[in-house]
């Protein structure tokens, strides 16, 4: 029997998403699955890629409110009715977490954290969570206006790293650079905005799946060995370290945290101590990447909702790296046009010729 | 004692190219250091290697000891042996 999935979050650019690696990697463990694109943008370049969604629709924006989502989810449930639902963007899930439970009654199956879990590993909330497992994250501040900025950053001292609550990190040297990205940032993003100690060091990620009881199913770790101007991780390295995961696994048992999650790090040059940067509750974008390599964590999350069983992983070998390769996908404009117009299309017979 | 356990995980191939699970870090060792990791990993103690560069090397006692704890020095700055390791033996 064929599952439905719909995934979200397909874009492949310069800031990827995770969307389009959790539709591959889903595409490694099963040929009998019919994905859904949900896409917010019709140049998501995941929704014109070969091997992507059997089917795209457009999806509103979670600004749009709860009332606006549900209203399209049951459009699409009702013309394709969809099993499990993975979204995978920082923006979209608070919302869904606040809809979660209406989700399940129209029997769409997905793996959302609880709001207290989701709100304590928010940036706002990242020190008392870290005091919680006893480890380390840069000394910071969660700020609304300019003075608040200001005075925060004089405790902190400069250079310094700016945050928006979702997406885009910088690192600042002075005040002028400062309160320039600030409002970029809440133009963009919106407040809250996290001023945070610069740390020097090596970076590193470990993505894991909860199991909602304070277990991990399984997970990844890497040191990231090339960053974006972003600082998005474009290249990284499966490693073996029990104290990285100790510290990851630490905070995903007091989160008692349910599905997929990203944890970062960063290894202080002078100490060699880690430190939590921040914690994202959904895949990372390299999330194809472990599933290459025997980890299939997005499979997992499939099995753990359509099984009901969350099967051990084995840990991903160290020594396997990635990197990050773009390339031009051929798009036609007509099909552009219908996703556009319809708000839904189908790529049929897609290839890269 | 000397702790080699983090040299016991590192990864080196023939040609001296060498991965640290535990970091994610690679290094090119020269042929010289690959001997010398080769003899640590077997147990050999700091005078016994020296013996063995010695030998290899056809170097004399001070030279192979100057060298020897070079190499030591640069192996402990990227963590690969711990701090106040003395003699293996």
């Amino acid at each position: 029997m064929s599952i439905t999935i719909a995934v979200t979050g397909l874009h492949r650019g310069e800031n990827p998403q995770p969307g389009y690696g959790v539709i591959r990697s889903l595409r490694r463990h099963s040929r009998d699955l019919h994905i859904i694109g949900l896409v917010y943008d019709v140049l998501e370049s995941g929704i014109y890629a070969d091997q992507g969604a059997d089917q795209i629709y457009q999806f509103p924006y979670p600004s749009a409110g709860a009332a606006t989502v549900l209203g399209r989810l049951d459009y699409i449930h009702h013309c394709c009715p969809i099993d499990i639902f993975i979204p995978t963007l920082d923006s979209e899930i608070h919302l869904l977490v606040g809809i979660a439970d209406e989700i399940k009654q129209r029997g769409i199956r997905a793996m959302l954290p609880t709001e207290e879990s989701y709100q304590a590993r928010s940036k706002a909330n990242l020190w008392q969570l870290a005091e919680a497992c006893q480890l380390n994250t840069p000394l910071g501040e969660t700020v609304t206006d300019v003075d608040r900025l200001v005075q925060a950053a004089a405790k902190i001292g400069y250079p310094l790293m700016l945050k928006g609550q979702y997406y885009e990190a910088y690192k600042i040297y002075s005040q002028p650079q400062l309160i320039d990205r600030f409002h970029d940032i809440v133009y963009r993003w919106g407040a809250p905005v996290v001023v945070q100690r610069y740390i020097e060091g090596p970076e590193f990620d470990v993505v894991a799946v909860g199991d909602g009881k304070g277990g991990v199913a399984g997970s990844c770790s890497i040191r990231k060995t090339i960053l974006s101007e972003k600082g998005k991780g474009f290249g990284g390295i499966t490693i073996n370290d029990p104290r990285l995961e100790e510290l990851a696994f630490s905070l995903v048992k007091e989160l008692k945290w349910f599905g997929p999650i990203e944890l970062e790090f960063i290894q202080e040059e002078i100490t060699g101590d880690y430190f939590l940067l921040e914690i994202n509750p959904r895949f990372p974008a390299w999330i194809d990447f472990p599933a290459a390599c025997g980890v299939n964590l997005a499979a997992l999350v499939v099995e753990a909702l359509w099984e009901g069983r969350m099967p051990e992983m084995p840990s991903c070998r160290p020594g396997k790296f990635f990197l990050r390769h773009s390339i031009d996908v051929l798009c036609n404009v007509e099909d552009m046009g219908t996703l556009a117009t319809v708000g839904e299309w189908t790529p049929l017979g897609k290839t890269d010729e | 004692m000397t702790n080699i356990s983090r040299l016991q995980q590192l990864l080196v191939n023939d040609n001296g190219f060498a991965f640290d699970p535990n970091t994610g870090l690679t290094y090119n060792i020269s042929l010289t250091g690959l001997d010398v990791i080769q003899w640590l990993k077997q147990g050999n103690a700091d005078a016994e290697v020296i013996s063995l560069i010695c030998e290899q090397y056809e170097v004399g006692r001070a030279t192979a000891e100057m060298d020897y704890n070079g190499f030591l020095a640069t192996l402990h700055s990227y963590g690969l042996f711990s701090a106040g390791d003395g003699d293996s033996k």
